[in-house]
Formats: C-alpha cells, sequence, structure tokens
C-alpha cells in the first residue's frame, strides 16, 4: 500500500515537474491577462507593463525577488511549481531581449520561499529596484524615461 | 360646427370647477430622523451605469403614490455609506469629462438627509473600485471621523478622507487585500487573497502608522470566505461559500480570528449562502443569511429562497423565512420591530416582517430598475 502510494506520488511529481509552455500560457491567461492583457502590454499608468520590460529585474538579486514577492504572485492561486513555470515562460515569452546573459530559470525551492514572505509596500519597491539597476543599464534608464 | 362649440365651453367650464389649483414650485425636506421603516434602495442602474440613484421609500406604505419620499443620484456604480451621528450619507462616485469618456474624475459626495442635496465633495485619485454595488467599499472609522474609500487599479489601497474637515488625507497600499472593514480607533482591516486578513493602523493624520497580518486561517481555493460580512457589535461574520461562519473580532488592536461554526443542522444539507447581498444584521444583533438548496461549486451568487436567521452569541438559527420569490439581496430595518427586505429575482424589492415571516408586499413603481443593495435607513 504504502509502496504503491510512494510510486502514484513519484509518478505524479514526474509528470508535473516537466515544464510545460502550454500550460504555462493557459495559466498566464486564466490568473494573470486580466489586467496584464494577452501580450503582456499592462495599462499604463495603472498596471505596469511586462512586454519588452519584465526581464530587466534579473538584472539584481532584489528585482529577480520582487517578481515572486510581488502581491499577484504570491498570493496567486497557482501552487509553486506552477508559478515557477508560469515566470520561466513569461520571462522567455514576452521579455527575453531585456534578460542579462547570466539569466538562469526561477527554481520551485526559491519561489517557495520567496512567496512565502510577501512585499509589503509593492510600489515603493519597485521603483527603488528599478532605479538602481538603471544606474548600470542605459536601456533601462531610457525604458523608464519614456514611461513617464 | 356650433354643437362643437358649445361642448368644448362645457368641458372648459366643468374642468376649472373640479381641480383646485395646486400650488407649484413647492420644495419639501425630509425629517433629520427618518421613520425607522424608511429603507434607501440603492440602484446600480447596471444597463446605463452613468445614472445609477438612491431611492428613499416607506417600505411600511401599500400607497405608491406616497411611498416614494425622495430621490439622490450617484454616478458610474456608486458605493454607500451612512453616517449614525450626522444626517449625512456618502456615496463615491466617478464622472468623465465627456459624459462617456474623458478625464476621470473620481469624488467622495455628500448627501444631505434632509434635501437630499449634495452639501460638499472630496475629490479622490481616480483609483475607486469600479465594481458592483457591495458593502465596505466606504467606511467610517475612529468616531466617524475618518472615512476610507477602498481602491483597485488593480493594484489596492485604501484612501483616507478627513470627513469633518472634508479633505483628502492619503492613500494606504493594502497589496493583495481588498474592502474596508471598521476596527476600533483609527484602524481598519482586509481581506487578503492568501486566506489572511491585514489590519492597518493609522497615525493622526491619516497615515498609515503599522500595519500587521494575521495568520492564514481560510482556504481561498476550497472554501473561500465571502466577503459579505455582517458585523455585530465590532465582530465580522463571514460566511463561506460552503456555509461555515468565520467570526472575526475587530474591537481590538489587532484581529482575533475566533472559531467557526455551522450555518447547517441537521437535515440542512445542499443548504448554502448565496447572492449578491447576501448578509443582513437587524437592532438585536441577529445575523441573516440568504440561503439556497442543492447548492454547488459556483453556486455562490445563486439566489436565495430562504433567510436564516442566527442568534451569533448562541450560533444557532433562531428563524427561518420562506421568501415569496427567490432574491438576490437582503437588507434590515434597523428597529425593534424590523422589516427584511429583499431584491427579488425580477428585480422588485418584497417587504417581509420579521417577527410572522408573513410577505407583506411588493414596493412597485418606485423607479428603480437594478436595485442591487437595500439599507435601513440609520
Amino acid at each position: 500500500m504504502i509502496l504503491r502510494l510512494v510510486v502514484l506520488s513519484l509518478m505524479f511529481a514526474a509528470v508535473h515537474a516537466t515544464a510545460d509552455d502550454e500550460r504555462a500560457h493557459v495559466n498566464y491567461m486564466l490568473h494573470c491577462q486580466g489586467c496584464h492583457l494577452p501580450q503582456a502590454e499592462g495599462f499604463a499608468g495603472r498596471v505596469p507593463p511586462m512586454k519588452d520590460f519584465v526581464g530587466f529585474f534579473l538584472h539584481s538579486a532584489e528585482g529577480r525577488d520582487f517578481l515572486i514577492r510581488v502581491p499577484g504572485v504570491a498570493h496567486s492561486a497557482l501552487d509553486d511549481f506552477e508559478i515557477t513555470e508560469l515566470m520561466n515562460w513569461l520571462l522567455q515569452s514576452f521579455s527575453a531581449a531585456q534578460l542579462p546573459a547570466t539569466f538562469t530559470p526561477f527554481t520551485v525551492d526559491e519561489v517557495a520561499g520567496l512567496r512565502r514572505d510577501p512585499e509589503s509596500a509593492p510600489e515603493a519597491a519597485r521603483n527603488e529596484i528599478l532605479s538602481k539597476i538603471a544606474a548600470d543599464l542605459p536601456t533601462l534608464a531610457v525604458a523608464l524615461a519614456h514611461e513617464e | 360646427m356650433k354643437k362643437l362649440i358649445f361642448l368644448t365651453l362645457l368641458f372648459a367650464s366643468t374642468a376649472f370647477g373640479q381641480i383646485q389649483p395646486e400650488p407649484a414650485g413647492v420644495i419639501q425636506t425630509l425629517p433629520e430622523s427618518w421613520p425607522p421603516h424608511w429603507i434607501i434602495v440603492q440602484d446600480g442602474a447596471f444597463f446605463h451605469m452613468n445614472s445609477g440613484k438612491f431611492i428613499v421609500v416607506d417600505a411600511d406604505s401599500d400607497d405608491p403614490a406616497t411611498r416614494f419620499k425622495g430621490m439622490f443620484n450617484g454616478t458610474f456604480i456608486p458605493q454607500f455609506f451612512q453616517a449614525e451621528s450626522r444626517p449625512e450619507m456618502y456615496v463615491t462616485e466617478t464622472f468623465y469629462s465627456r459624459g462617456t469618456r474623458g478625464v476621470r474624475t473620481d469624488v467622495l459626495t455628500i448627501w444631505d438627509k434632509q434635501t437630499l442635496s449634495p452639501v460638499a465633495e472630496v475629490v479622490l485619485p481616480p483609483k475607486r473600485a469600479s465594481q458592483m454595488p457591495m458593502n465596505y467599499h466606504i467606511q467610517l472609522v475612529d468616531d466617524e471621523k475618518l472615512a476610507l474609500v477602498y481602491n483597485f487599479t488593480p493594484a489596492t489601497s485604501v484612501s483616507v478622507i478627513d470627513i469633518v474637515n472634508r479633505t483628502f488625507l492619503g492613500e494606504v497600499p493594502t497589496p493583495g487585500c481588498s474592502l474596508v472593514f471598521p476596527m476600533a480607533g483609527r484602524a481598519f482591516a482586509s481581506i487578503c487573497t492568501d486566506g489572511s486578513m491585514l489590519s492597518v493602523q493609522l497615525d493622526e493624520d491619516g497615515q498609515q502608522a503599522s500595519t500587521a497580518r494575521t495568520d492564514v486561517f481560510f482556504d481561498a481555493n476550497n472554501d473561500p470566505l465571502m466577503e459579505k460580512a455582517a458585523m455585530v457589535d465590532g465582530v465580522a461574520y463571514f460566511p463561506t461559500f460552503l456555509g461555515r461562519m468565520v467570526p472575526v473580532d475587530m474591537r481590538g488592536e489587532s484581529l482575533e480570528v475566533g472559531d467557526t461554526w455551522s450555518l447547517l443542522g441537521a437535515g440542512d444539507d445542499g443548504w448554502r449562502p448565496g447572492g449578491l447581498a447576501v448578509t443582513g444584521t437587524d437592532g438585536a444583533g441577529r445575523i441573516y443569511v440568504l440561503m439556497h438548496p442543492d447548492g454547488y461549486e459556483g453556486s455562490h451568487k445563486d439566489p436565495g429562497a430562504e433567510v436564516w436567521v442566527f442568534d451569533p452569541a448562541t450560533r444557532q438559527r433562531v428563524d427561518r423565512i420562506a421568501l415569496q420569490l427567490p432574491a438576490i439581496s437582503i437588507g434590515l430595518t434597523r428597529d425593534d420591530n424590523p422589516l427584511l427586505v429583499a431584491t427579488n429575482i425580477n428585480l422588485e424589492v418584497d417587504v417581509y416582517d420579521v417577527a410572522s415571516g408573513e410577505f407583506q408586499r411588493t414596493l412597485s413603481d418606485i423607479g428603480a430598475e437594478t436595485p442591487f443593495l437595500l439599507h435601513g435607513a440609520n
């Protein structure tokens, strides 16, 4: 009985542990695009655009953490694996050109830890993180100037 | 031809003889303290949202000509709150510079209860939540000195207003948490998507002084809280989708989540709370919940066939009122001999006597198209 349970669990884990772009996209449609819109273009002044932008966050450790600690992600109804899968898909799909060359995908353990410590002042944190990155990254500075 | 003129003269003289000249241009005012069975019908004007309105009605009256007491406006799905210590009502509204488009302006409008006229307004950040009418979008705290307005852009926050001096004080972020529930003193609570609640203490200037989070106490995926709480003596009672009741004590500096109890007794399997305005309270502190049988995953907005009445002290159902037509929203008058009012599935307002449980009348001809919320007058 226990053996069978273990085998089943392993099977389930194995099935689930393979990232699936289609499942990530469906989860994006169900849980994100209502506000962020189908191409992650956002809504000027209200919903930050992620298209051709969200990859900039990966240029600092705080920025990487922020993408998981922001309440919409941290509090999402998705589980840790699904969030990891979705975020890695999203970064490659909407903002690959902005990612640093050293980018490594999010891991499930990393996401699990970060989302349990949600950011309590997301707007202030976002501004601070981005201005720090922009100091060393002219392309982001230009994008931010364009945003204002 | 001659006959026609004669007839016309005859008719004219008769008409003048019967109709007394009516004084025109008379503007009446309502009493400062309204009779206990007057209600405020919140018409969200669902099919033309820029012309919502609030209709004051005597729910005791069988006479359509006199039960309509007055009306005031609320633009683009207004939200509503009545003061207890002042003859004032507060409405958050949205206006666009070209009617249905253009530059957006949000205001908190202060309406006088006697004249049903706007006496002041406070311009707010254009962020208030544009959502179906629901309680807990506006609240007063700090002995009714501060007004709080829930924002959703979809980033969530709360606007803080000095309602005595009619000034906007600032905005408090409530990331991942929605609506405003009044806490004791200068504080409010907000319900969060991870299954916890946030509490925010404000300083003397209405700015955020400190925040705290409860532990996770409900499962947003499997048995979510309905945000439609019934408040009794500073305790918010949240029904869950599956029919549990979760009390959260808001009287202290921090939130205390109480023991959960079930709305369902023996033989009540399948009954669930549901609707738009699902809960109500009366002056005696009883809680009314709109219930439907044969509930299923997704039936949490279905109309209710009965209203169940609970005593929160004993956690027992004390009454059960069968509705003559299923209803989507309920409200209670605030007196010792309360009326239950209910928006039925034909979007008419039905009146029930709580003591007898008897249906009394339908308040037709009051000019409401989509009476989403019903408020007993303070």
